[in-house]
């Protein structure tokens, strides 16, 4: 891999020079905000923008660039196309940029390969006159406006397409972490440094001792966003004053969830600041060897942060000596093996020492006995990516936003059927609401609203009267967590009314029991015995006590498994239980299935009428759910 | 892993001095951290691990074969054997899953013969469902067919793509194939009622997609080769 960046004026390799003082930093960011400035504020000639992540490559976004480059070619037209990182705009995907001299930053939408001819015509030859409708060009339409420095920046209106911050995607979000999507090259270590880039690295390094950076952000009260939310300043501090060498810095990038994908996206589009925020905290708690772990299903976010790496190394921010400092850092990416219990952190640690990951039970918690026995302090992507910040403008900055309790900004992916599939960022404290209707725009074909799935696979279900609720870490009456909602890694699915809850929770169960490692008995069995119950029920087979016998395992499950995957493995099925009674009573009293999704229920139903009373089971219970039939009881087990 | 027995596809044997080699290439590293990497290396060139890979990491690394095979069989993502020549994903995240892949499951299960993770006996086509998501949830389902992403595929369109498929690999066998000859067992089942089933929106499935290989390819070719930088020693 060449140690180089890519040049923004040229569209040609650079290569990274080393920096060996503070003063050598000084200068070189002095330079490059010059030259960021210069080249982005007051583009010379036309420049089109390509975000480049996993999704936008999914719809053909590199095919998009290579189109790009040689029709501009063939045409003889003297223009820049360059690489950034992406928007999260994911419904509008492939979506290009281009900005011309004298004229604000323009977004198309679905901009597919057969369509670059004609954008080429109409906003690079020709004059974007700024229609959103009647254009000449048919199947073109502009997105918004965005700012040169900012997202929200825009305020220069071109015709009638709106301003970024008036779309209702944009509306209520607050981008901290992804200031710089859309706008920097993730390959260009150049880029990031001109953007105000390593300038809290050289702070912390020589203005701040160890133990300040730790009260700093203690007092920050940031929270991790891997799930937990556990104070990151109480973490790193233990992992200061716990015995033992060398120790560990990990970040924890390995997200398998089937609705998560923030920290790709991070990876993808911010590699920089994450090398950043990873240094600086190795540094607080005293540690000379840190690993990126990620897990092996994403390919780009792997190359583009071993890019990264390499960048920051060749750069002189890791190695020996950081910047004339005395310190030596070395990171590593290192790529798991992929499966979805390998995010826990115990587990993560066998990972890395190349064993089965599998959770252990605590304490010792990671802080003290991690990788290899030593001191290992574990954080997720997103956790480490706000260091920067934090120390930049200090903690009262960061308390500002949020809520008082849940301080900062949320990375969120919002999938299923919205109108707006894509990634966001909101402060903390916004209300579910905003969250379905504004960032995801409402349901997509106007179907009503079903429910929201929150916490990636380990939350619980939103109805309508829940959406009032606060996005936040806590359980006040006010805050998600009452009504078993859950943040976790801030991946949501939103449900129309076509959706089966007992189709669902079968999914989320399925997906449980199956990367449940099986190390614990009651994760192993629970998980498995659950899903055989829910299997019944979608088939026709249910019996009225199960659903008792569905919230009295679940509880089970619960309270005696060993990590977090047990724990919150029954959570949507206990929520759905309580809040969809009526659809898994109709599948289970009459084999049916309002929403025709459960194939084996549709299919009984279809025979009935031909047979009235095929697939009828007796029943054992009365049919208002109350249970008489036998439940297996077990001694509820209560963990202090 | 006896399973290798019967397998026919095409595929290299994996040769061990070459594991040798990569695990040469981690001797600065504890033998446990290098566990990964060096299967990582062997899956990367080869497509799959087996169990004389494992024996002589094991022996390279000085690990117990025991230790090596359970860490290994952990993951899902090594292969015990080649994938086919094509693959064939469908994303069954939970964005995909609301909008129906239960059915194209069904309609790869029945067609191709194959279930989840495993390659038709020919060794041409592999079909793995998995649930990581690939952020194109406003196209779902979304299936991913030799590098090339298909939205919004329904039951036909599944068919199209498979009918597509076996026009490329199974036609000009079809045509030789006197009847009665084993060529007639077609591996692809015909697609119900697919008499005149309309391919014409496939996309040529051969034609790869570029990716950032191409683009470095292309950054490289625009600058020239780079001289290093002179900092190797860091690391």
């Amino acid at each position: 891999m060449s140690m180089s960046s890519i040049d923004m004026t040229t569209g040609a390799e650079r290569a990274v020079e080393k920096m060996s003082s503070r003063a050598d930093f000084e200068q070189v960011a002095q330079d490059e905000t010059a030259r960021w400035q210069r080249e982005y504020n007051n583009v010379a000639r036309p420049t089109v923008l390509i975000g480049i992540s996993s999704s936008s490559v999914a719809h053909g976004a590199w095919k998009v660039y290579f189109e790009f480059v040689n029709q501009l070619k063939q045409r003889g037209i003297a223009a820049d196309v360059r690489v950034v990182s992406e928007m999260g705009t994911n419904w509008a995907m492939p979506v290009v940029d281009i900005i011309k001299p004298g004229s604000p930053r323009i977004a198309y939408q679905i901009i597919t390969a057969d369509k670059v001819g004609a954008l080429i015509d109409r906003a690079i030859v020709g004059d974007e006159r700024g229609g959103m409708s009647g254009d000449p060009v048919k199947d073109i339409v502009p997105l918004c406006v965005y700012g040169h420095e900012a997202w929200d920046g825009g305020t220069v209106r071109v015709g009638d397409i709106p301003l970024a911050k008036e779309l209702p995607f944009y509306e209520v979000q607050q981008r901290i972490l992804m200031r710089d999507f859309g706008y920097v090259n993730p390959r260009n270590i150049y880029d990031y440094i001109g953007r105000g880039g390593y300038g809290s690295l050289t702070k912390a390094l020589f203005d701040m001792p160890p133990t300040d950076i730790i009260d700093t952000i203690k007092k920050s009260n940031l929270r991790g966003r891997g799930g937990a939310g556990f104070p990151a300043g109480t973490k790193w501090e233990g992992a200061r004053n716990a015995k033992g060498e060398p120790k560990y810095v990990v970040c924890n990038a390995h997200e398998g969830e089937p609705n998560v994908f923030k920290d790709r996206r991070i990876m993808e589009g911010e590699p920089h600041m994450l090398v950043e925020g990873m240094i600086i905290e190795a540094f607080a708690i005293g540690s000379h060897i840190g690993y990126i772990y990620i897990g092996d299903e994403y390919p780009l976010a792997i190359r583009t942060m071993e890019h990264a790496v390499e960048q920051a190394r060749a750069a002189g921010f890791l190695g020996k000596n950081i910047l004339g400092s005395g310190y030596d850092l070395d990171i590593q990416v290192y790529m798991g093996g992929g499966a979805y219990i390998s995010g826990e952190a115990s587990a993560l640690q066998f990972g890395i020492e190349g064993q089965r990951a599998m959770p252990r039970t605590k304490p010792p918690r990671s802080v003290e006995a991690g990788v290899f026995g030593k001191p290992t302090c574990v954080n997720n992507v997103e956790t480490m990516m706000y260091v920067p910040d934090i120390i930049r403008h200090g903690a009262d900055w960061f308390l500002a936003l949020g809520t008082a309790k849940s301080p900062g900004t949320k990375m969120v992916t919002l999938m299923g059927l919205p109108k707006y599939v894509g990634l966001s960022e909101v402060p903390l404290g916004t209300t579910m609401r905003d969250i379905v209707f504004k960032v995801g725009g409402g349901i997509r074909n106007d179907r009503p609203f079903k429910a929201i799935q929150t916490g990636g696979t380990s939350g619980g279900l939103m109805l309508d009267q829940h959406l009032d609720l606060q996005l936040t870490f806590d359980n006040g009456p006010q805050d998600m967590g009452s009504v078993k909602g859950v943040l976790g890694s801030g991946g949501f699915v939103v449900y129309d009314d076509s959706v089966s809850i007992v189709d669902m929770t079968r999914y989320w169960m399925r997906f449980n029991r199956y990367e449940s490692c099986g190390k614990c008995v009651p994760c192993r069995i629970g998980t498995k015995s659950l899903l055989d119950i829910l299997d019944r029920i979608a088939t026709g087979l249910g019996r009225v006590e199960d659903m008792d016998a569905l919230k009295e395992w679940s509880e089970h499950v619960i309270s005696m498994s060993l990590c977090g995957l047990g724990q919150a493995a029954p959570l949507p099925t206990l929520s759905a239980i309580e809040l969809f009674r009526d659809e898994f009573m109709e599948a289970i009293l009459n084999q049916n299935d309002p929403t025709g999704r459960n194939e084996a229920l549709v299919a009984i139903q279809q025979r009935r009428r031909l047979e009235p009373g095929y697939g009828r089971l007796p029943q054992l219970a009365t049919s208002n759910g109350s249970s008489q039939g036998k439940v297996i009881t077990l001694t509820p087990v209560t963990r202090k | 892993m006896s399973d290798q027995a019967h397998h026919y596809a095409v595929a290299r044997e994996i040769d061990l001095s070459r594991v040798r080699e990569i695990c040469d290439q981690y001797r600065n590293i504890s033998p446990e951290e290098a566990l990964m990497p060096v299967f990582q290396g062997i899956q990367e060139e080869y497509g799959f691990v087996n169990e004389a890979a494992c024996y002589e990491v094991a022996h390279q690394l000085n690990l117990s074969p025991t230790q090596v095979y359970s860490s290994l069989t952990f993951y899902w993502i090594y292969k015990w054997r080649p994938g086919g020549k094509h693959r064939l994903f469908l994303c069954e995240g939970s964005g995909c899953y609301t909008t129906g892949t239960t059915r194209l499951r069904r309609v790869v299960e029945e067609r191709l013969g194959i279930g989840a993770g495993e390659t038709t006996f020919d060794g041409k086509i592999t079909f793995q469902p998995f649930s990581t998501c690939m952020g194109a949830c406003e196209w779902s389902p979304l299936v991913e067919l030799d590098g090339e992403f298909y939205g919004f595929v329904d039951e036909a369109r599944m068919n199209q793509l498979i009918d597509e498929l076996n026009r490329q690999e199974y036609d000009a066998a079809d045509q030789l194939a006197a009847p009665g000859s084993d060529a007639q067992y077609a591996l692809v089942a015909p697609a119900p009622n697919s008499g005149d089933a309309s391919t014409a929106n496939v996309a040529q499935i051969s034609e790869r997609a570029p990716s950032l290989t191409e683009y470095e390819a292309e950054q490289t070719a625009q600058s020239g080769p780079q001289p290093n930088s002179g900092n190797a020693d860091t690391r």
